[in-house]
């Protein structure tokens, strides 16, 4: 990887952190990494030294706690490059505990400051780094308990740094025991590391002298190192597309539609179990196929063979849309991604790959498997980029009821959808039959009837409106009595 | 010259004793350190006795105020670090001749304004 970006900047060495501080670090700044225990911080401090270490530039790696051998053999486990890489350790051996080098008579801060910075300015004149890491600043509290004076230190100290060429990295604890408000105060930026439970965020919430990407932004950490997953901002994208209308290539729900899809709408297709929703929606890619564009099937909750199968039964050719490119189906396992990674799998599909029609299917399964409590927000980012983009997106929702009082969602995200397409089981004479209606179409108008949908061998057919019922969207329709 | 000074300096931690003893050879003084009772009787009976004794408190009993006195006895000045500010210790340090009683952590540039003090100019 390159250290060096435009405007001089530093590359943070983390794929996805350079998009968030609109190309890394400044340099001569000093930043802070704050977080708990199994936060990151080591490992955002070590990829921000390879990353320059890579490209030839002299990096130092000031440890307090962990010693070198540590940080050495964890940093290959993960396959990095740890040769480049100058260390200070300072960290206590372990001849401190067996030897009986505990002290009582004068206070650590007393004993122990003077050396630590003797051997950091000798270590920083001898070897110019221009990238530090510093694990952990707050440290130093313990050896300058004074408020007034840790902070005049910590400045001198950082002002030696940059004076000497360096860009800074401190890890910082920010616990009650160290305390670190002063040092936030001090920094040039603020990476806030966070991890409750499930997931690893990073944030940045103080980058002067540039702009940032605001939020919290997924990180994952794995036995590759740390990987960044930027929050989606819809608004930072957008193409040019031509405002066309996607046809169904069924004649008679095209005119339900008014024509079709517009290009870069999205629309939610909603119904209960079994009803034909994934099959509609494939309908869509079937025709955008024989135009020679590419669709992306994200299928989170049936199994990829069962989903072949069942489209080759009803007459969409789909192992001859993947073999010849036009379709990519993706099957997410529960759990497997974050929504911050899952938007960053769509973008490659489109940015990359060209995608112009992507269908989530479903949306309980998109919440269930991306395990965000909050998914509405995550799903409008993703849905406003691709329309951005001229993507048209098909949602897939599943409506618990199988008959009874209509409802479009139960998710209440129909006001993200453009066009609302509903499908229905209605019984008529005691047969189950399908209908399919138009709730919602906002670049067009639309028919108001409903009309009756099969689904065959020889592919899907939607009947003509149906006339002469009553009380449909309850599910038990009547016949309309015609008066003598 | 300070340089001739002798100090003695007596604690039970062996750290505690290289510590102060670094300060003290940093000042230009020589230093003998002592960790036990039987060692500062030897350190009394030596032919060249110490100009000033720093006695460290912690991990003694009783008997070190049988030897405080025999410090006083040879007219070496000594002072005492304590490793808590209890009144009873000062009462008895001072009883005993110390110069000066000082608690646990000690400030170095303290220390080295109270040895300096001992010391004939």
């Amino acid at each position: 990887m390159d250290g060096k970006m435009q405007d001089g900047r530093l590359s943070t060495g983390i794929t996805g952190l350079d998009e968030v501080l609109v190309g890394g670090f400044l340099p001569g700044r000093s930043y802070l990494v704050r977080g708990g225990p199994g936060t990151g911080k080591s490992t955002v401090g070590l990829q921000f030294l390879i990353a320059g270490a890579d490209s030839g530039e002299k990096v130092l790696y000031i440890t307090l706690d962990e010693s070198k051998t540590q940080i050495i053999k964890d940093g290959e486990k993960k396959q990095f490059n740890m040769k480049g890489l100058s260390f200070l350790d300072l960290s206590p051996t372990s001849e401190f505990f067996s030897k009986m080098e505990t002290y009582d008579i004068f206070s650590p801060a007393e004993v122990e400051r003077e050396p630590i910075t003797r051997q950091i300015i000798e270590n920083v004149e001898k070897l110019k780094p221009r990238r530090v890491f510093l694990d952990a600043i707050t440290q130093f509290r313990y050896l300058i308990p004074d408020a007034f004076q840790f902070r005049k230190q910590v400045v001198s100290f950082l002002r030696f740094l940059q004076e000497n060429g360096a860009t800074v990295l401190l890890a910082s604890e920010g616990s009650k025991e160290a305390p670190d408000e002063d040092l936030q105060f001090l920094s040039d930026g603020i990476l806030e590391l966070k991890y409750n439970g499930g997931a690893r965020t990073l944030s940045m919430t103080k980058f002067r002298g540039s702009d940032f990407q605001k939020g919290d932004h997924s990180l994952k950490l794995d036995s590759t190192g740390a990987t960044l997953f930027p929050k989606l901002v819809p608004g930072a994208f957008r193409q040019d597309f031509l405002p066309d209308t996607l046809s169904s290539g069924i004649p008679e729900l095209d005119e339900l539609l008014n024509g079709g899809l517009e290009r870069g709408t999205v629309t939610i297709i909603t119904g209960p179990t079994g009803v034909g929703k994934t099959t509609l929606g494939s309908l869509f890619m079937k025709e955008a196929a024989g135009r020679g564009e590419r669709s992306v099937l994200y299928t989170f909750e049936e199994n990829l063979q069962t989903l072949l199968q069942r489209s080759e039964a009803i007459n969409i050719p789909i192992h001859t849309m993947i073999q010849n490119g036009s379709l990519s189906v993706i099957s997410v396992e529960p759990l497997q991604y974050t929504p911050e990674e899952f938007s960053r799998l769509v973008r490659r599909e489109v940015e990359v790959k060209g995608a112009t029609i992507v269908m989530i299917d479903s949306m309980s399964g998109y919440k269930l498997s991306l395990g965000g409590a909050d998914i509405i927000p995550n799903v409008h980012a993703l849905s406003k980029y691709l329309a951005n983009m001229g993507v048209t997106v098909l949602l897939i929702n599943e409506v618990e009821a199988i008959t009874g009082e209509f409802k479009a969602t139960e998710m209440s995200i129909s006001y993200l959808a453009d066009n609302i397409v509903f499908l229905r089981y209605i019984e008529i004479d005691g047969e189950l039959r399908k209908v399919l209606g138009v709730l919602k179409k906002r670049l067009s108008s639309f028919q108001r009837t409903l009309r009756e949908l099969e689904v065959t061998k020889f592919g899907v057919k939607v009947g003509k409106p149906l006339s002469g019922l009553r009380g449909i969207l309850s599910g038990k329709p009547e016949f309309i009595k015609k008066t003598e | 010259m300070s340089s001739t000074y002798l100090i003695g300096v007596m604690s039970s931690n062996v750290r505690n004793v290289e510590l102060v003893s670094e300060v003290l050879k940093k000042e230009g003084y020589r230093t003998r350190g002592v960790n036990s009772i039987i060692d500062l009787d030897d350190l009394l009976k030596a032919p060249e006795r110490p100009s000033a004794i720093l006695l460290d408190l912690s991990g003694f009993d009783r008997t070190i105020w049988e030897r405080c006195e025999r410090i006083r006895e040879a007219q070496i000045p000594f002072i005492i670090i304590s490793p808590n500010p209890h009144v009873n210790v000062k009462k008895e340090g001072i009883a005993q001749g110390a110069r000066g009683i000082l608690v646990k952590p000690l400030v170095i540039k303290d220390l080295i304004q109270l040895v300096r003090s001992l010391l004939p100019r």
